[in-house]
């Protein structure tokens, strides 16, 4: 789960960690459930970055894939399953947006923030409504140069160096800002370290 | 930056936070991941930053193409997995398998006045719940205050039934309860039963889902014999409504995930 569960508990509620123990096991059963909880995060984190559905696609189904077929390596001392998926749909992403697009074209995406996303009022989930929000609220409690850093870093796939140089910001600068607005955004969003 | 193999690099903070958002090269990601090997206290750091990272991402969900999931499902069935036989393998020994988990709970919304007798159905949803609601049989003196606030609270949900564009929703409330709202062109009454009782750091909020928000809306009173009813400030006709516990005083953005989810048909 991306929200924190309440203390209230729901027994009949199977995790996700659980999950994917079968799925280590072979279960197929299991592991649809598990792409129905995560199909969504590892998209959505796959076209924030690559902003092109072919390539999006494409990425989902590899992470999917990968899942199932290392599913016996998962830790869950390491983290929750979300957290394992989305980090590895992001890394997949960072590596083919390197790979097949010049940085101009990113820049350009990255700075045309896509504020019109089409509301899915059927499908889309109230909990991931309100996850979005929650981090949209945090993002605008960085300051503006804390948030510009973090933003081109994670959703335009650079380095840190080549924020620093979009920018025009020295590198210890960039550095310290990358790590004050990702810390703060922990802070604001709830995450124990 | 370089270091020597096994010296702390002196930004490690500053990398662990980059390295998090992949905003590194290959150089620098196998120098992070050499050292978090054998530092637990980065290896701790790392984590609660990925996970953060990891909500960046989550909160651009979105549908995958329809024709993903039967793909995937059809190439899982021939992909074998790491340190198992293929699946035809695995799937001849039936003994191995492990029983199929229970379908994890969902939370659905039907609508109840679906069919014939609307009318007389919505008088029959207002019988049941005043009757939950424990119109009193006894007729004490001590009783008569609660008696009193009782038929108001019935006289309410009387009132909004009667509306001829109410629609009823039905849900089971995460954690134990149930809920039922009467939602009509200007008012959503919420009436929820079996809530479980919380501390006093923390309230029940309703929230009104519009367009892809979640506005907050009105914090539940407390329950008077179990149930609890209220009407959700600023709901506007369509609307869909939820709840989560929040910290006393409520929330301007949810803190914790829906307990219970009511979404006009």
């Amino acid at each position: 789960m991306s929200l924190p569960q309440p203390s209230t508990k729901d027994p009949t509620v199977v995790s996700s960690e659980a999950l994917m123990v079968a799925v280590a096991q072979g279960d197929q059963d299991a592991f649809a459930q598990l792409y129905d909880r995560l199909a969504r995060a590892v998209h959505g984190t796959a076209q924030a970055v690559l902003r092109d559905p072919d390539h999006a696609a494409e990425v989902t189904q590899e992470v999917m894939l990968e899942a199932w077929r290392t599913a016996a390596r998962f830790d869950p001392a390491q983290g929750s399953v979300r957290t394992w998926i989305v980090t590895l749909a992001h890394r997949r992403a960072v590596d083919r947006v390197r790979s097949v697009q010049s940085q101009r074209d990113r820049d350009q995406k990255v700075l045309d923030a896509d504020t019109d996303r089409p509301f899915d009022a059927v499908a889309e989930e109230v909990e991931e409504t309100m996850e979005r929000q929650r981090v949209r609220h945090c993002l605008d409690s960085l300051t503006g140069t804390q948030r510009d850093a973090v933003l081109l870093a994670y959703y335009g796939g650079f380095t840190y160096r080549e924020v620093a140089e979009k920018l025009e910001s020295p590198l210890p600068t960039v550095k310290s800002r990358i790590r004050d607005g990702l810390t703060r955004l922990r802070t604001c969003l709830g995450v124990e370290s | 930056m370089s270091t020597v193999e096994g010296r702390r690099p002196e930004d490690l903070d500053e990398l662990l936070a980059a390295y998090a958002l992949d905003a590194v090269d290959d150089v620098e990601r196998r120098t992070v991941e050499r050292h978090v090997a054998q530092d637990p206290d980065a290896a701790r750091e790392l984590r609660s930053l990925r996970e953060t990272a990891a909500k960046l991402g989550a909160s651009e969900a979105s549908a995958p193409p329809a024709a993903l999931r039967a793909a995937l499902l059809s190439q899982i069935a021939t992909t074998p997995q790491e340190g198992r036989p293929t699946p035809q393998g695995a799937r001849a020994d039936l003994d191995d398998r492990t029983a199929p988990l229970a379908a994890p709970g969902r939370r659905t919304a039907r609508r109840m006045n679906e069919g014939f007798g609307r009318r007389a159905l919505q008088l029959a949803v207002a019988a049941a719940l005043v009757g939950a609601i424990g119109v009193p049989t006894v007729t004490a003196l001590q009783e008569r205050g609660r008696a009193i606030e009782a038929e108001q609270r019935a006289d309410l949900l009387s009132d909004v039934l009667a509306d001829p564009s109410a629609e009823v929703l039905r849900a089971e409330v995460s954690g134990g309860g149930a809920a039922v709202a009467v939602l009509t062109d200007d008012r959503a009454l919420l009436v929820a039963d079996g809530l479980e009782e919380l501390d006093d750091d923390h309230v029940y909020q309703l929230w009104a889902m519009r367009d892809g928000e979640a506005l907050p809306s009105t914090l539940l009173p407390p329950a008077e014999d179990g149930t609890v009813q209220a009407l959700a400030e600023g709901y506007r006709a369509g609307d869909g409504l939820a709840l989560t516990i929040e910290p006393a005083g409520g929330s301007e953005v949810a803190t914790t995930a829906p307990i219970l989810v009511l979404l006009p048909g």
